[in-house]
């Protein structure tokens, strides 16, 4: 049977299943294979990754697709799965990063801003070094870490010394390779046999070598070498020199025949230790001054400030407590004093009181007139326009003009008038003024004096010797009253009593007294005194002497006040 | 302690540092020989009772195209030579050292060590050479694969210099 019959016998025994039968059998040779392939496939890929990398290759850019969708997806998942490993590395990260720029501000500040970088800077310009190989030369301290004291001719270790806290290989051996090292440099390099190797450097590190002609001194440096070391390094080659001349020329390789350099041999390291420590603990007092005296300073401008302010706010006080003065306003400046003022005429001027103020600063003041009411100043107005007397008081009290003392009635009488033209003054009580006149009581003494006179005459006689210096007086006093008296408006009478002794007959003596009256007016007549002032009596005729007896005349003064 | 100076010499490959290793502390790679064609080490040996501080210059290995450096040898109080027993020309070479060491050091005691006894069926040394150089050194068979004689060697030459 041919193959196309067998078809068509299939196609009539199944006919239409033959599709879904094929369908069925292709499925389960799928499942088949795929139970197969799970069961190798991580093996395989294994064991295909040891051979070769065509694995991931092959997977890459699946894998990277896988991550695009999944990132595209949802972003959060993947984020949260590489939580873990990213927190640490970037706060890691951020920390480093951070520190360091701490380091680097630190370092930045404190090169850039102190008075030593801008000193450093100018010692730059001015050697014509660059800033940064100054810095490093003044900031880097040096340590001398090891001294070795090395036998020239068989390489080993005389001394050693050490400071503390390095780290140190075996001496003997680091002795002897250096010894080494420098003949390989100096028969390598060298085309002049007196050139010796005097220095190696390594980063901060400088080994300083120092020959003599027996024996080597070199000395460890970290960081800058200082100047002097050299020399401490050749005196101390020379002193042993010196001293172990045999010994060093035949050395027998016993370091104790040099124990007593020790000493000298570390003094090379303490004594750039003092010097550094010293350095560094030097107090600093240049700074600690500068800043007390900028400080001070400060001090006192502030000071000064304040006090100026407090001798401002004082005058403003004082200028406030003035009677007689109103402050507008005040304006308070370090070098200015402002005010504007109202100022009467009758008060202490603010001229005055600014001239207190001190040169610290200037007062400009501006005054306007007005009239103040209160009680101080209204009587300084009173006593102003009043003018009192010296025995008079003058007082204000809730402005009422109270009077004390004694005035005279010519002060009292202007007052009277005045007082109104003191502004601001409501009455004018003067009730407990004494007040005298003093014209009067002058015409009374006047008076007085005339009436005590007594002009005496001889026995018998009536006549009067009118060159006496009493008579002359009399003269003089009667005109005097004469005058006062009609000044203050009076008449003036003045009757002169003739007076006789009890001897001689009644009749003689009745006209020896009249005509003793009668000379007497007669001579004051003679003498420039009216007549009608004057009338003559015998004392027999006036009333009031009508007993007595004497060879005198009486005068008796009469005053009338004119109409 | 007396420190001493003593070198290592010897043709190129004779096993002088493979002896010195078997002996001392170091501090040193090997490296340095190829450098500056030296390498130092430390020993302190016991002699009577007294103690030695030896430090050993283990010079790089002499061969037509590299000489011994003859600064190196100054001030050394004596010296170890270094012989391969089976390379006879290890000998000569030595001879040859022992010009330079006497005309650089002088009078100097000179230790032989030969070397590789326990390769003594390949050693290719003839009697006769053997026996004169034995007449002008003092000679002691060492092995520094064993270790044999190590110890002696430098104890030999510790003792020639006291």
């Amino acid at each position: 049977m041919s193959d196309q019959e067998l078809e068509r016998v299939k196609q009539i025994l199944v006919g239409d299943l033959r599709d879904a039968l094929q369908s069925i059998e292709a499925r389960f040779e799928h499942e088949a294979f795929l139970a197969l392939v799970t069961d190798v496939v991580a093996e395989a890929l294994e064991q295909r990754t040891d051979t070769d990398s065509k694995i991931s290759d092959v997977l890459a850019p699946t894998i990277d697709q896988a991550i695009t969708g999944s990132i595209n997806q949802d972003p959060k998942k993947l984020a949260s799965s590489l939580y873990p490993i990213m927190g640490p590395a970037i706060r890691k990260s951020i920390s480093e990063t951070l520190q360091q720029m701490m380091e680097n501000f630190n370092q930045l500040l404190e090169e850039s801003v102190s008075p030593q970088s801008i000193r450093w800077r100018f010692d730059a310009w001015r050697t014509g070094r660059s800033y940064s190989e100054l810095v490093m030369l003044n900031t880097i301290e040096f340590r001398i870490e090891q001294v070795f004291l090395i036998h020239r001719e068989t390489s080993l270790l005389i001394q050693h010394q050490v400071s503390d806290l390095t780290d140190v290989k075996d001496p003997d051996m680091v002795s002897s390779m250096f010894s080494a090292i420098q003949d390989f440099i100096e028969d390598s390099f060298s085309t002049n046999e007196t050139n010796e190797l005097n220095t190696l450097r390594l980063g901060d590190l400088t080994v300083v070598i120092q020959r003599g002609p027996a024996a080597v001194l070199a000395a460890v440096v970290r960081g800058r070498v200082p100047e002097d070391l050299r020399v401490s390094m050749v005196r101390l080659l020379e002193s042993l020199h010196g001293q172990k001349r045999s010994q060093l020329a035949d050395y027998s390789g016993d370091p104790a025949e040099f124990i007593e350099l020790e000493p000298d041999v570390r003094q090379l390291l303490q004594s750039e230790k003092k010097q550094q420590e010293k350095a560094k603990k030097k107090f600093p007092w240049l700074a600690v001054i500068s800043i007390a005296v900028i400080l001070s300073a400060i001090g006192y401008w502030q000071w000064l400030g304040f006090e100026i302010n407090q001798q401002q706010k004082h005058l403003i006080k004082q200028l406030e407590a003035t009677a007689g003065i109103t402050l507008l306003e005040a304006k308070f400046s370090r070098d200015e004093l402002n005010a504007k003022l109202l100022v009467d005429p009758d008060a202490t001027q603010p001229d005055t009181i600014l001239a207190d103020a001190t040169a610290e600063f200037s007062t400009r003041v501006t005054t306007t007139p007005y009239l103040s009411i209160e009680d101080k100043i209204l009587q300084r107005r009173a006593m102003r326009i009043l003018t009192p007397e010296e025995d008079i008081q003058l007082r204000v009290v809730d402005r009422i003009l109270w009077a004390e003392g004694t005035a005279t009635t010519n002060w009292l009488a202007q007052a009277q008038q005045q007082w109104m033209r003191v502004a601001g003054i409501e009455s004018f009580d003067f009730n407990s003024l004494i007040v005298v006149n003093p014209d009067l009581d002058r015409i009374n003494a006047l008076t007085r004096e005339l009436e005590s006179f007594v002009f005496e005459f001889e026995s018998g006689k009536a006549e009067i010797d009118t060159s006496t210096t009493q008579f002359q007086n009399l003269v003089t006093d009667v005109k005097s009253l004469l005058t006062q008296a009609k000044r203050l408006g009076y008449t003036v009478k003045i009757d002169v009593v003739g007076f006789t002794d009890a001897s001689g007959s009644d009749r003689i003596n009745r006209i020896l007294g009249l005509q003793r009256a009668l000379t007497l007016t007669t001579r004051l007549v003679e003498n420039g005194i009216p007549a009608t002032a004057l009338a003559a009596y015998r004392s027999q005729d006036y009333p009031t002497f009508a007993e007595e007896t004497s060879r005198e005349t009486k005068l008796v003064v009469t005053l009338e006040a004119e109409n | 302690m007396l420190q001493k100076k003593i070198c290592m010499l010897g043709a190129f490959s004779v096993g002088k540092t493979s002896l010195v290793q078997r002996f001392v502390s170091s501090i040193f790679d090997d490296k340095y020989h190829t450098t500056i064609g030296v390498k130092i080490d430390k020993k302190v040996i016991t002699l009577d009772d007294q103690e030695f501080t030896l430090m050993l210059w283990d010079l790089a290995g002499e061969d037509v195209f590299n000489k011994i450096n003859p600064t190196y040898l100054r001030g050394a109080a004596g010296c170890i030579l270094v012989v391969d027993g089976t390379r006879p020309h290890t000998l000569d070479v030595a001879y040859e050292i022992r010009g330079l060491v006497a005309a650089t050091l002088g009078d100097v005691p000179i230790v032989i060590a030969l070397n590789k006894a326990d390769l003594k069926d390949q050693w290719l040394l003839d009697d006769d050479a053997q026996v004169e150089m034995r007449q002008k050194f003092d000679v002691i068979e060492t092995s520094a694969k064993s270790g044999n004689n190590v110890e002696e060697i430098f104890e030999r030459l510790g003792r020639l210099m006291l």
